[in-house]
């Protein structure tokens, strides 16, 4: 499958250059679009709290694809869905065009939610089955108050068109169209407002390979068209590196490395991001260690419950490296190298020896060399 | 930018709606009750017609007017022909022949058929005005309930909850007490009580689809509450609204006949329960019509609701849809 994706990576990279990223792992993006402050989204009562999201901070800047990967259950869809305040936060900040869009209320958040959309998982769940593909989109259109009664429904035509389905299915109902269909009409509602920010949910999870590069396609097109700006969560690390420009890897409610795609992908520094990397399996090697010099790394055990407060790092109960520092004292997030940010103790000795040994390597046969 | 092939569309769209009716044009069973619940529709509509009409000329209607010489006339299509009246042609001493009594008289000379057509009318009367009470109580309070949980939730969870803790036929007979003894204290009685069951299962239904990515995608979108409620979830979940419906329509009439029969529901007017009430008095001397005919149309009613909900349930069920 990574062998799909990397031909595919390489002639996105021939047709655009969003992919470059200078050293300060900003690369030309332009000023912060959202700010992340400090978040946290606990669940269940106060007293035993299940922390979901525990105080994670990230910026996403304007016209990049910011990953965010993990195992299920580390609360990366939760930070998305809070984000769009679709789950209340429990603290923290989420600056939004000046404005603290967790503390809007009314007019204000109507006017963020045009802002800022998402691109849901299940793409058989997030449409009314009662409604038609034009009802529905005409609907967002009435909500928003676009354009004038009459003109709604070409309006909804163009929307279509541009996901790349035919207007003529107007009248369809959504069960009568196949997966990646209904994903595309999904995005077509998404862009009815006209957002600057698409957050995506796991959105090609739900669908078969082929028509996942499909949509991945669809999404890079319409940044490039709309100047679109995305937080992409996603678990399949193939989808992200595919994708995002930019990654934030969560472990537990919290981030443990962030820094630009291809930097994290060659020279990861933390030992849960070295795990996740090397579990992809390869189709052409099998379970095999992906890069010539770096051993698998199996995880023992599961995630904990964040019900239960780890004291230290919340990594150190199933890191092969920790040590009595790591079950101690809790790391948090600091600069390794530009746009590099790890929280781990040890990050400098995972990083391993200096630029570029190694890290063509690394990459495997995603690599354009090898591949 | 590519444009998958669209090859799995038929030619023609369908909504939900119309593959459930389809579905149920299968069953021949649920549509011969269908048809059985339209003849019974169009039966209470002609008594409600011949109501009215006696309504308008200000007359009493025949099947109230007693004729001692017609006492207890045992059901029959071939009665002796009465001699025409002065003037009268024959084709309008057939039709009055026709008309006269095919399901006998009664022990004042009343015509049963004309009562129990009469009595369907009570029925279908009973049946749509306090399904048009508990319905949208029912609904709304569910729809509400299952939305906004919290506070809402258990303010109406606990209303119900003391609504269902009072026995049915006590509550009942305590309204129809209050507002007087006829038809609006049988509305009233049974159309306040019956709501609970419905709002329950509103509310767990729509506590199901709050959590559904639809319901997300809405609220995503800057949608009003109000209109999720009423567009987005109640459409989803009215199948459970046509199938109560169905249900609780025959069990309505069953109560409405249990009023009546104690003698606080319909006062005056001819109800099932009414003459089920006056027939067991001569039952034993083997009058068995006015009892059997009444009973039967009560059977035959509650019977083909019934069969008509389950089948209704079956095709209506979204699970089996969304697997396609």
């Amino acid at each position: 499958m990574s062998r799909v994706y990397a031909r595919y990576r390489q002639r996105g990279d021939e047709e655009e250059s969003f992919g470059e990223v200078t050293e300060d792992g900003r690369g030309h993006y332009g000023r912060a679009l959202l700010e992340v402050e400090d978040l946290k989204v606990h669940f269940g009562s106060h007293r035993h709290p299940i922390r979901a999201v525990d105080g994670v901070s990230f910026t996403v800047y304007e016209g990049e694809c910011l990953g965010l990967v993990g195992e299920s259950g580390c609360g990366k869809s939760t930070l998305g869905r809070a984000v769009l305040r679709l789950e209340p936060a429990t603290a923290g900040r989420v600056r939004y065009g000046g404005s603290d869009v967790l503390r809007i209320e009314g007019e204000a958040l109507q006017r963020y939610r045009e802002k800022a959309q998402m691109i849901f998982q299940d793409p058989y769940g997030s449409l009314n089955p009662r409604l038609t593909i034009g009802g529905a989109l005409t609907e967002v259109l009435t909500v928003h108050k676009r354009g004038h009664r009459r003109e709604r429904r070409a309006m909804a035509e163009a929307l279509l068109d541009s996901v790349g389905l035919d207007a003529a299915y107007m009248d369809r109902y959504p069960h009568e169209f196949s997966g990646g269909q209904r994903q595309r009409i999904g995005i077509a509602r998404s862009l009815a407002v006209n957002p600057s920010l698409l957050i995506a949910d796991e959105p090609v999870s739900a669908l078969d390979v082929s028509v996942q590069v499909q949509i991945l396609n669809l999404l890079k097109d319409l940044q490039r068209q709309h100047g679109l700006t995305y937080l992409f969560v996603a678990h399949d690390l193939a989808v992200v590196r595919y994708i995002c420009d930019r990654i934030l890897v969560m472990y537990l409610g919290r981030i443990v490395e962030s820094g630009a795609a291809e930097r994290l992908y060659a020279r990861p520094a933390h030992p849960y991001t070295q795990a996740l990397l090397t579990s992809v399996p390869d189709v052409d090697r099998g379970l095999q260690s992906r890069g010539s010099g770096r051993r698998r790394a199996v995880l023992k055990g599961d995630v904990p419950s964040p019900s239960v407060e780890i004291k230290g790092c919340p990594f150190h109960t199933r890191c092969p490296h920790a040590t009595d520092e790591c079950r101690a004292r809790t790391p948090s997030l600091r600069t390794v190298a530009p746009g590099h940010q790890v929280a781990c103790h040890y990050a400098e000795r995972f990083l391993g020896p200096a630029e570029g040994v190694g890290a063509v390597e690394a990459l495997g046969d995603a690599s354009p060399s090898v591949g | 930018m590519t444009t998958p092939p669209i090859d799995n569309l038929e030619a023609e769209s369908r909504s939900l709606w119309a593959d459930a009716w389809r579905e149920l044009k299968r069953k021949r069973l649920a549509m011969f009750c269908l048809w059985v619940v339209l003849i019974y529709t169009g039966l209470a509509a002609y008594g409600e017609a011949v109501y009215r009409w006696h309504q308008a000329h200000d007359r009493t209607p025949a099947y109230q007017v007693p004729d001692l010489e017609k006492q207890y006339l045992p059901p029959s299509l071939f009665r002796e022909m009465e001699p025409a009246r002065e003037g009268e042609s024959r084709v309008r001493q057939v039709a009055r022949h026709l008309g006269t009594h095919p399901l006998g008289t009664d022990g004042l000379g009343r015509d049963v058929f004309g009562r129990v057509v009469q009595g369907t009318r009570i029925a279908f009367l009973v049946g749509i005005i306090t399904s048009m009470i508990a319905i949208p109580i029912g609904v709304i309070l569910g729809c509400l309930a299952g939305y906004f949980g919290g506070r809402v939730d258990d303010f109406i969870v606990w209303l119900y909850s003391t609504f269902a803790a009072i026995p049915g036929l006590l509550f009942i007979l305590a309204i129809a007490m209050v507002v007087g003894k006829g038809l609006t204290g049988v509305y009233l009685g049974i159309g306040l009580t019956t709501w609970v069951g419905l709002c329950r299962l509103v509310r767990g239904e729509v506590m199901k689809h709050k959590a559904r990515s639809y319901v997300q995608a809405a609220q995503a979108l800057g949608l009003g509450h109000f209109r999720i409620i009423f567009r987005h979830i109640l459409p989803n979940i009215f199948h459970i609204v046509i199938v109560t419906f169905t249900l609780r329509f025959p069990s309505a009439v069953n109560t409405e006949v249990i009023m009546s029969f104690l003698g606080i529901g319909v006062q005056g007017e001819p109800s099932w329960g009414i003459m089920i009430g006056n027939a067991r008095l001569r039952l034993w001397q083997g009058v068995w019509w006015e009892m059997t005919f009444a009973t039967l149309a009560i059977f035959g009613l509650v019977l083909a609701f019934n069969l008509l909900g389950d089948a209704l349930r079956d095709a209506l069920d979204p699970r089996l849809k969304e697997q396609a």
